[in-house]
């Protein structure tokens, strides 16, 4: 059964930058746009560019992503034709262990992919929002004739401590690597996405994996490695958007630009669309005294309040003379009346009690309303911050 | 229920649906933002437990077939059971659904099923048929009839007339007595009798030959106490179309412990412009709007412009309304397009009804 090319998806990561967002389910499985997941933007990629087969590696909170994935038919995977294969830690006759880092992730599935005796394999993150048909970069790795080739997308100066940064010389090739710099030279950033010769990467993996003082990750200790011994290391440029939303802010800002429009979820240049498990919701309904301006709303809502500039998961309810503005609402929740909101972030299921008033100014982060939360807050009395 | 299988008979549905049928059978009329009216037929036999379908699909199925598929978004996609299309063919005998069940009579034999539950597609409700099935087979009946006290008449419905017991003592077309709903229990001996003495009569429909034979039978009604919709014409499904935008009845179809299933599509969200104004309307996903929209239903992947006006109307999938133009009382079908110049204006009564791809093949050839 031989392939040209492995896809192994990283799905394992916890987001704890993402506070409560992460608390009980693993990062890509954190609902984004008012339908999906973040893991639906790369799944939907692997299948559209046709990258089979993929194995997604689960770790953290792994049954979140299992349920969502199913079968993973949403997408037009098939678990029968081997397409799609979900790769939690397992025990074998050395016992078992818990995946140490994102290198490691794939040393202990060595076996997965030589199955496929393939010539390269793609490593994807399942944390980033974004469009990619992955044969491209794939026909910049075999026309460059490269070891290895990094993805990498210009971010704004500021934001460059998040990112693995790279420096290039004019014919594509990196040369040098900083991880998380406090002070850039370059804004170029590894958006995690990465082309390896399989037989290559196979060598430095069981290298790295004898190497009791590495961290087994890709950022960290590969690719640095590679570098220093002279492999043939190259940078693909990607045009278009590219968002990780690692923090709070970044998850709320990348739903203010889908608002704007800078990230549609049918991408009309290369024709991608973005796929999800439906969940049978009834219509959505607008009632006597709703008002709805600049904002996305899914299956299964009713509304009868004010909602400007947000995005609503299915079933949400609002009811009457409440005002949400810049917010975005997961799956199943309840406004009551008079509510004010702005820049709040409610999960699921959450309650919000009428008269309740929130409103996060401009400079502080984007607050995330939980059960837990208004419990504690009616405890001490009111709700009007 | 493995003891019953499913027949949706769409030979038996009415048709006064003038363009809403051009092209497609009743069934699969486009109803509620979201549903085919066949969803509601086919979520009811799931309701009940019913894994064994079989729907006679009659005359115009390509859209229904198109919608349907293998069953797989209403999990009918299994190795045993699940649904059966049974396509019409040029020898069937028009308008006989007794040569219907006759010539795929191996489908309904082979069911070990020893009770049939028939239904056709108009009678509009979100429930579970158990408690009637529970009826039927405990009371040992041969036919238990799906019966409502409603008072509204409707031309050319079947009455059921019954004792307080409930056996039925006549069945008839006039109105004296209950109405029946379309939804009825056979045994599956029953049905082979009946079909066999329809052959010595000149009956081509099922009901014919029960109206003059139930009385050699256990026959029972069953009366049906929740709210429904039944419609047989556009102006009756325009009507029944706005009943939904009360909040109440809205609830009470889409119960939140009955989920209905419908085809699965792959809309993104609905999204709202910055100026939208929506008020006292049914939306499905994939719309884009940005015009006025009011007391309305809109369905799926509808645009709607700036500057566009939406009233007292249902505008099926994949419409687009330009900038400037003018919508009241009309149901505007699939794929039209309404440029900004156009005034559509009907009557509450008998609203305009826009028909398939209207615009669309003008522009293109």
């Amino acid at each position: 059964m031989k392939k040209e090319c492995v896809t192994m998806l990283l799905a394992g990561g916890v987001g704890k930058r993402l506070g409560k967002l992460t608390s009980n389910i693993a990062k890509p499985a954190v609902p984004f746009g008012g339908k999906y997941r973040i893991i639906d933007f790369a799944l939907s990629n692997c299948m559209q560019s046709n990258m089979t087969p993929v194995g997604v590696v689960t770790q953290y909170q792994a049954h979140t992503i299992h349920q969502h994935i199913g079968s993973g038919n949403a997408w037009g995977f098939d678990h029968s034709k081997n397409k799609l294969t979900l790769l939690s830690p397992f025990t074998n006759v050395n016992g078992g262990e818990w995946y140490e880092g994102t290198a490691d992730a794939i040393t202990k599935n060595i076996d997965y992919i030589d199955q496929f005796q393939p010539e390269y394999v793609l490593i994807l993150s399942g944390d980033h929002i974004y469009h990619m048909d992955y044969n491209k970069l794939i026909a910049h790795h075999k026309n460059m004739q490269a070891d290895v080739t990094i993805s990498a997308i210009h971010v704004p100066w500021e934001d460059t401590r998040r990112f693995g940064i790279i420096h290039r010389n004019t014919q594509f090739e990196i040369t040098e690597f900083e991880e998380k710099p406090m002070h850039a030279k370059s804004n170029l950033a590894s958006m995690g996405i990465y082309v390896f010769n399989w037989d290559i990467l196979k060598e430095y993996l069981n290298k790295d994996n004898e190497n009791i003082n590495s961290n087994h990750d890709f950022g960290k200790d590969i690719l640095p490695k590679m570098l220093q011994q002279n492999k043939k290391l190259y940078v693909f440029p990607f045009q278009g958007y590219w968002k990780d939303v690692g923090t709070i802010e970044s998850y709320w800002e990348a739903h203010m630009e889908l608002l704007d429009g800078e990230f549609t979820e049918f991408n009309q240049d290369s024709h991608l669309f973005t796929y999800t498990q439906n969940l049978d919701f009834p219509p959505h309904q607008i009632m006597e005294g709703g008002h709805v301006t600049k904002s996305i709303v899914n299956d299964g809502c009713t509304i009868a309040g004010i909602i400007q500039n947000s995005v609503l998961f299915e079933n949400v309810h609002v009811n009457k003379y409440s005002t949400i503005s810049q917010s975005v609402i997961h799956q199943g929740a309840t406004i009551g009346r008079y509510v004010d909101l702005e820049r709040v972030i409610i999960q699921e299921n959450v309650i919000i009690p009428d008269y309740t008033s929130i409103k996060v100014p401009v400079t502080e982060e984007p607050l995330i309303l939980t059960n837990e939360y208004i419990l504690a807050e009616q405890k001490v009395g009111g709700l009007n911050i | 229920m493995s003891k019953v299988m499913g027949i949706i008979n769409l030979m038996t549905d009415r048709d006064d649906f003038s363009s809403l049928t051009n092209d497609r059978c009743v069934a699969a009329i486009p109803f509620a933002s979201n549903y085919r009216f066949i969803d509601f037929t086919l979520n009811n036999f799931i309701h009940s437990e019913i894994n064994e379908i079989a729907i006679f699909t009659h005359t115009k199925s390509r859209s229904l077939l198109n919608y349907l598929g293998s069953g797989l978004d209403w999990g009918l996609n299994t190795y045993k059971k699940g649904l059966y299309i049974l396509p019409s063919s040029p020898d069937i005998i028009q308008q006989s659904d007794i040569d219907y069940f006759i010539k795929n009579w191996d489908c309904i034999e082979k069911s070990n099923a020893e009770h049939l539950l028939i239904s056709g597609s108009t009678f509009i409700t979100n429930t579970s048929y158990q408690s009637m099935m529970e009826q039927h087979i405990s009371n040992n009946n041969d036919m238990t009839f799906l019966v409502t006290n409603d008072t509204q008449k409707r031309s050319n419905s079947i009455s059921v007339m019954s004792d307080v017991n409930g056996k039925v003592k006549e069945i008839s077309y006039h109105h004296n007595g209950a109405l029946f709903t379309g939804v009825y229990m056979i045994k599956k001996e029953c049905l082979i009798q009946l079909i066999k003495k329809a052959k010595l009569t000149s009956c081509k429909q099922l009901i014919d030959v029960i109206i003059t034979e139930f009385k050699q039978y256990n026959t029972e009604s069953y009366v049906y106490v929740d709210e429904y919709y039944y419609m047989d014409s556009s102006t009756q499904y325009y009507h029944c179309s706005m009943l939904l935008l009360n909040r109440n009845n809205y609830q009470n179809l889409m119960k939140k412990n009955e989920i209905i299933k419908s085809k699965e599509s792959h809309y993104s969200p609905t999204k709202y412009g910055k100026n939208a104004t929506v008020c006292n309307s049914l939306l499905g996903s994939g719309c884009q709007l940005d015009g006025s929209i009011d007391h309305s239903i809109l369905f799926q992947g509808i645009t709607i412009e700036k500057g566009a006006t939406i009233k007292n109307s249902i505008i099926f999938d994949h419409c687009l309304i330009k900038s400037g133009a003018y919508i009241e009382n009309a149901i505007v079908d699939k794929h039209s397009f309404i440029s900004s110049k156009e005034t559509i204006i009907g009557s509450i009564k008998s609203p305009i009804l826009i028909a398939k791809q209207t615009n669309k093949l003008s522009s293109v050839m």
